[in-house]
């Protein structure tokens, strides 16, 4: 065991530590300690670069899926649902009791029902004419 | 008459014409439908940091109101009406259809009822042991 000091902590330094401190906050309060995470699951080709995937965050016990995207040469080959897979598998890491999104009608819906999300919202005419879809999945047992 | 300037400088008053010009061009096509900001602070009298307001944006010919705050002693003052007031009318300018918004089971639902809003969707324990709730208004035509 060594200390050490330095003014130039790293990222992974500064994570150890506060995962540590929210671990121990948590299991002390059984409140969630750590509010308002941003959350992305990249699809990247062989040089790394990225080339879609999805981006959002998680807060209040929720994880939510803000943009999923992509290219269209790979879908319907399983990939989105990966990605999803690999989001739902995050947010349970974060102690997340569900995820959620919004999804248009020309879009995925029918792709998210079939990963078992629920419709649990409407507002037709965003943008007129189409209508924007509120979907949401407990990953705890209590399917409510 | 038109002058021809070339310029090999980076920086030239061109850019922001072009934005401006592109943004007007697209405008009939695009309409209200496009991404806009739209921000109304509040500040108190002789500062310079806003203590308050509504954090939203116009997309798809909806405002999306994401937040809204204001501190303890400006609360039940009228204030949030004259904001709601504001925000919408300056919506509806924009050519947006209606307001929307999520609000917890802690916080705000009844003054969105009282300003006509209705509840579209609950998502529940979100937080745990609270609620989510999703509310519209469409704007009078």
């Amino acid at each position: 065991m060594i200390l050490h000091v330095t003014d130039q902590p790293a990222e992974v330094d500064r994570a150890v530590i506060l995962d540590g401190l929210v671990a121990f906050n948590e299991a002390a309060t059984g409140l969630r300690g750590r509010d308002r995470l941003d959350l992305a699951v990249l699809l990247r080709d062989a040089e790394r670069r990225t080339i879609g995937g999805a981006i959002g965050d998680s807060a209040y016990g929720w994880t939510r899926i803000e943009l999923l995207w992509l290219p269209e040469a790979l879908r319907r080959q399983g990939w989105g649902r990966r990605v999803m897979q690999m989001v739902e598998a995050e947010a349970l890491a974060r102690r997340c009791i569900g995820v959620r999104l919004e999804t248009a009608s020309f879009q995925a819906r029918d792709f998210y029902e079939k990963l078992g999300y629920a419709l649990f919202g409407t507002l037709a005419d965003h943008p007129p004419g189409h209508t924007l879809y509120w979907l949401a999945k407990r990953l705890d047992q209590g399917n409510a | 008459m038109t002058r021809l300037v070339l310029s090999e400088a980076e920086e030239t008053p061109l850019l922001d014409v072009l934005v401006e010009g592109f943004e007007a061009f697209n405008a009939p096509f695009v309409g209200a439908h496009g991404y806009k900001p739209l921000r109304l602070m509040v500040f108190r009298d002789g500062e310079e940091m806003p203590v308050g307001g509504i954090q939203a944006q116009c997309y798809a010919a909806w405002l999306h109101v994401l937040m809204v705050y204001l501190p303890e002693d400006l609360r039940r003052t009228g204030l949030g009406t004259a904001l709601f007031d504001r925000i919408e009318a300056e919506a509806a300018a924009r050519g947006c259809i209606g307001v929307y918004l999520d609000t917890f089971s802690f916080q705000a639902r009844p003054f969105y009822e009282k300003r006509g809003y209705t509840l579209f969707g609950t998502l529940p324990d979100c937080p745990p042991g609270h609620s989510r709730y999703f509310m519209m208004k469409r704007f009078a035509p």
